[in-house]
């Protein structure tokens, strides 16, 4: 009995990008393009076996090597989709396992959806897709910044000074209250700040979700999570920006990470 | 001051990846609907990089190191600088499930 093959599909971009990524995400089948009208999507066979709800779900919870694995397979097929000729087409990334019964059903959806996929792709144009993380490497340093330039925080060390040290005891408490208030504050104007001046840069800006340290596998706590999508003339301009607020940011405790270009995951929504 | 500059290119990594694959990106209504929103993305994540050290351990090798997809990157940054990242990340981790 022959085994149900489905089509995995990858990404939608426009017809004539040259770059191509020969081998699919179940290790063994090629991608290719299902073509209408001027767009085309890219795809791959999959066994529906090894690719249904219920498969996925299981491996989730008992091989999680393997969704991972899945999932940079993904995204290098997307990467080199993206890329070609030395240059960055627009592409619409799809999320993990968009799977179809048959070539014609994908066909069908580049149709349906052919005007709207048409301006997202030129809306693309041009752009990428760039990620910036902020984290905490010093707190002691940050916390020490904050007193320092805190009226607050400087008047109530002043009164401790001048009281009995019963009252001093009882006041100490509400210093660190008061202390841990203000960072929160004095954090989150920082983090504004740099989202803002960021954002300056781009076309359009995300706050994304903080990812925990076992996520990231650092030991710095993660503040900030953005992604940006950036004029490809402005690309440098983002750098350069993003590496003088590093610079800065670095006095204060905390530093910043970027990378890119991504395949514009945080702005194709359509 | 090379090492902030360096430090600000350091390039991609699986959390990165698995953010955007797992969590972003189109959702077309295809014929097969792959169920995993109703599991916690983070869990995921957290069981994930958790089990690849495990493994490591358990097998004796650095499975970055034999990570096709990461020999393959182009990113904007150099793969020996990844690869002393992630082997960063790992000690951190095993040294976290050490004290477990």
């Amino acid at each position: 009995m022959k085994k149900k093959r489905g089509f995995y599909l990858y990404c939608i971009r426009e017809k004539g990008c040259t770059g191509f990524a020969s081998e699919g995400i179940d290790g063994e089948s090629d991608t290719f393009m299902i073509h209408h009208d001027n767009l085309e999507a890219v795809v791959s066979g999959v066994s529906i076996e090894e690719f249904k709800s219920e498969e996925i779900e299981r491996k989730s919870k008992t091989d999680l090597n393997w969704i991972k694995t899945k999932a940079q397979t993904h995204e290098t097929v997307i990467e080199k989709a993206m890329v070609g000729d030395g240059k960055i087409s627009a592409v619409i990334p799809m999320s993990f396992g968009n799977i179809f019964r048959s070539k014609k059903k994908i066909q069908q959806v580049l149709e349906k959806n052919y005007s709207n996929f048409r301006n997202i792709l030129e809306e693309l144009r041009g752009k990428q897709e760039w990620s910036l993380k902020v984290y905490l490497k010093d707190k002691n340093k940050f916390e020490q910044i904050v007193k320092e330039k805190n009226k607050n925080i400087k008047e109530k060390e002043q009164e401790i000074g001048s009281v009995d040290d019963g009252m001093a005891f009882f006041m100490e408490e509400e210093l660190k209250e008061l202390i841990s208030k203000e960072m929160k504050r004095e954090l989150n104007r920082f983090k504004n700040d740099l989202f803002e001046k960021l954002k300056q840069q781009s076309i359009s800006a995300n706050k994304e979700k903080i990812l925990e340290k076992e996520v990231t596998g650092k030991n710095d706590p993660m503040i900030l999570n953005t992604s940006y999508l950036i004029s490809e003339e402005n690309i440098d301009n983002f750098k350069k920006e993003a590496m003088r607020l590093n610079q800065k940011i670095t006095l204060k405790g905390f530093y910043l990470e970027y990378s890119g270009p991504w395949p514009p995951y945080s702005f194709s929504n359509y | 001051m090379p090492e902030q500059i360096q430090r600000s290119i350091q390039t991609t990594n699986l959390a990165d990846i698995l953010e955007r694959v797992l969590d972003k990106g189109i959702v077309i209504a295809g014929d097969i609907k792959i169920q995993i929103a109703d599991i916690d993305l983070l869990t995921i994540k957290i069981r994930l990089l958790i089990a690849s050290v495990d493994k490591a351990k358990e097998i004796g090798i650095n499975w970055w190191e034999q990570d096709s997809y990461l020999s393959a990157k182009a990113k904007d940054a150099e793969i020996e600088k990844e690869n002393k990242e992630l082997r960063d990340r790992i000690d951190n981790l095993e040294k976290k499930l050490d004290e477990y």
